[in-house]
């Protein structure tokens, strides 16, 4: 036992005294560098057979992900097969959503009529003296081959329109179209803005094209229109609520 | 014992507390100023996964982004503590192996300040939006070159130590602790000069990036790590390291398959194919070094069940050898080419890095600093109360982290899968996992608290002033004179 007056100040909230070996005195207050164990040599074992064999298992499976990943080196396979898949626009299972004939070419009519809202403006209402109206003009909600004409074809020169003369000049927009975008076309701006005319089929669009390509070329006038024209189009004809395929545009029964 | 040894033995001790005594400032300063670090990076790291169940949370705070908050969350796990723990770690484990004492204990230690200082500056410009926004590199390129001198300035010293030792046997912990050393700055200095210096395609970037945050780990985290528990566990316990051989087989299997780490995360995108598929295989590979040094490890400690149960340090360190074996073994499975795809866009590779970061790395440090603090502060540790509140609440936060993120990044994997769905559905499965992973960094946050008031109470030498270690589960002795009272501590104490 160490002298407890000499060493109480070393360590003041001891609860024993320690009396160990010299070296413990020559430490005073570090206990604990002193009850180190020795590091001593180290253990000689030989690698066990399991765990070479356990080895061998992860280089085999290291082994199959390496040979999936291409040539070793090889700078010029970039992307691997399989990584780059796009997704089919529908899904094959997807049940088809039927729409109605009116509904459908509305949306798709008022896509096309993109074209003619500079002129014609998204109200219909063209511009006083330079554009006639669409909403009101009984060139649209009138005789469909006319309608069909003037915009296949354009129109030069002087032309009434609800009551007002213009004398403008619309190009021809026939080139761009094909038979369904003329009928939505044409549907929508007769049944938009208060206008509450029949549906154009594409059947008859179809025609509409048929009867241009006879005529031929030039941008009709209005004379022309009156006296040649002035007619619906015949062709298959379309009910507002007649359910269609929204890609197709076929119609389909309702219980399908 | 002998009286030869007797005396041999008292140098020994002189020496070694000559050497503790000598290196104080700088060890005490790494692990207190890390350890506040860690809560701070636990908290980033609570809000960062709040933010992925609970979009609106916290969102009055700009500087809080879910984008600055994850990238600060990881800088301050990896520059603000692990690396100063595992400074700790190396100059002290490297003066006592050496044996020698450290004569540049000042110029450390102003080192460490200036770490501490460019970390924090690095730290602000992420929360004020002008992080580089490359993976375990967010802070800003001027960082970087500081953060290297320091590093320097740290840690050539131990160089130095190890090259004027007298004896010519070297300790396993210091091929790892050299091998950590040198390979550091060669992954550092490259990874800085393609993503920083040199106008390289974003890819290569991205992949040079990717190949930094995996070496980080494998070649610099690891290896202390391991040389840590190479010196714990025959030291607490007394007995010889089970096998050399196996010890050499684990060290050398680290070192070849270590550097091809990281590209893995790059499967799929338009790098040449065998990158990602070559950081996959040294992925699965790891599990061999894992297994070995596991193996040796536990076979060192195993039928001393009294000590790991007693001792904190020991116990820390098994349980993160254990977990480095989960960790291999995860390893395997998440590598492989059908899983690889799974993790390319998901949670998964977060909880992946916790493991190795908070599950391998931080209990094999929280374990060293639990060996090391009382030598250097001549102080013990206060409450077993703290230390064992610090390791349950650890282990069960890091295993849940890890489940919960692993598991859910995997659902998430499987809805980016279905090719028909919006990203929105497949980000949204993993919300409910983010709520588990919440919670668990809770648990983490309650219980380095803990450590950290607890540390810092040893760094203000408030420690208990006596030979008796604080071990855990030894019951209050009746008597003065009794288990815990034994006169000779000298061999029978383990701590």
């Amino acid at each position: 036992m160490s002298d407890s007056s000499s060493s109480s100040d070393l360590r003041p909230d001891l609860d024993e005294l320690i009396n160990v070996q010299d070296a413990h005195s020559a430490l005073k207050g570090d206990p604990a560098a002193g009850r180190e164990k020795t590091v001593r040599e180290n253990g000689m074992e030989a690698v066990s057979l399991w765990l070479v064999l356990i080895s061998a298992i992860v280089v085999l499976a290291a082994g199959a992900v390496m040979g999936q990943g291409g040539a070793f080196f090889g700078y010029d396979e970039l992307v691997k097969d399989g990584y780059m898949r796009r997704p089919s626009p529908v899904p094959q299972d997807a049940p088809k959503v039927p729409i109605a004939a009116l509904a459908l070419f509305q949306k798709e009519g008022k896509k096309v009529y993109g074209a003619c809202v500079a002129c014609h403006q998204d109200s219909g209402l063209g511009q006083t003296g330079q554009f006639p109206p669409l909403a009101g003009s009984e060139w649209v909600v009138g005789s469909t081959e006319a309608l069909s004409m003037i915009i296949h074809n354009g129109v030069a020169g002087p032309i009434e329109v609800a009551g007002t003369q213009y004398n403008g000049n619309m190009s021809a927009f026939g080139a761009n179209l094909n038979a369904k975008e003329l009928a939505a076309l044409m549907t929508f701006i007769r049944t938009s803005w208060g206008n509450d005319a029949s549906i154009v089929s594409p059947s008859m669009a179809a025609n509409a094209l048929e009867i241009s390509k006879k005529r031929g070329g030039s941008q009709t006038s209005s004379e022309e229109l009156k006296k040649s024209h002035d007619k619906m189009l015949p062709g298959d004809i379309l009910e507002p609520d007649t359910l269609l395929d929204p890609e197709t545009w076929e119609p389909i029964a309702a219980d399908q | 014992m002998a009286e030869e040894n007797s005396t041999a033995d008292s140098k020994d001790v002189l020496l070694r507390s000559s050497i503790d005594r000598s290196l104080r400032h700088p060890v005490m300063f790494f692990f207190a100023s890390g350890s506040l670090w860690l809560v701070l990076s636990i908290i980033l790291g609570l809000v960062a996964s709040a933010k992925k169940h609970s979009p609106e949370f916290l969102t009055c705070f700009s500087w809080l982004d879910a984008g600055k908050v994850d990238a600060a969350h990881m800088s301050t796990m990896i520059y603000g503590w692990g690396s100063q723990a595992a400074f700790g770690i190396i100059i002290w484990l490297m003066a006592r192996l050496s044996r020698k004492e450290c004569t540049a204990s000042g110029v450390i230690l102003w080192a460490a300040h200036v770490w501490n200082a460019v970390v924090s500056y690095g730290v602000i410009r992420i929360i004020m939006g002008e992080g580089s926004g490359v993976t375990y590199m967010e802070f800003p390129s001027e960082v970087w070159p500081l953060l290297l001198i320091c590093y320097t300035a740290i840690t050539i010293w131990s160089l130095i130590q190890f090259q004027v030792r007298d004896a010519g046997h070297v300790y396993v912990s210091q091929w790892y602790l050299l091998a950590g050393l040198l390979w550091f700055p060669w992954i550092a200095v490259t990874a800085w000069v393609f993503v920083f210096l040199m106008d390289g395609h974003p890819l290569m970037v991205a992949g040079v990036a990717a190949w930094f945050k995996g070496t980080l780990f494998s070649l610099f985290f690891l290896p202390v790590a391991l040389g840590s528990s190479y010196y714990l566990a025959p030291k607490v316990t007394g007995r010889p390291v089970y096998s050399y051989n196996i010890a050499l087989f684990g060290f050398w299997s680290l070192a070849v398959f270590g550097p091809w780490a990281g590209m893995q995360k790059l499967a799929g995108a338009p790098v040449p194919q065998f990158l990602p598929y070559a950081g996959a295989a040294s992925m699965i590979l790891i599990l061999i070094p894992a297994i070995a040094v596991g193996y040796n490890i536990i076979k060192t400690v195993i039928g001393n069940s009294e000590a790991i149960a007693e001792s904190p340090s020991l116990r820390f360190t098994a349980a993160g050898i254990v977990l480095f074996v989960v960790f291999g073994a995860l390893s395997v499975f998440l590598n492989t080419v059908s899983a690889l795809k799974l993790t390319q866009f998901s949670s998964t590779g977060y909880g992946f890095d916790i493991l190795g970061l908070y599950g391998v790395f931080s209990l094999c440090a929280f374990g060293s600093i639990y060996f090391i603090v009382p030598r250097i502060t001549r102080r013990e540790w206060l409450s077993r109360r703290f230390i064992k509140w610090h390791f349950f609440f650890s282990l069960y936060g890091v295993s849940s982290v890890v489940i919960c993120a692993v598991a859910g990044g995997l659902s998430q994997g499987q809805g980016i899968e279905d090719l028909s769905q919006p990203f929105g559905t497949m980000a949204e499965r993993g919300s409910q996992f983010s709520w588990g992973v919440t919670i668990a960094w809770a648990f983490i946050l309650f219980a380095n608290l803990f450590f950290c008031f607890h540390l810092l109470l040893m760094w203000a030498r408030l420690g208990r002033r006596s030979s008796h270690p604080t071990l855990l589960n030894t019951s209050h002795p009746t008597s003065p004179h009794g288990a815990e009272g034994e006169v000779n501590n000298y061999s029978s104490a383990s701590a």
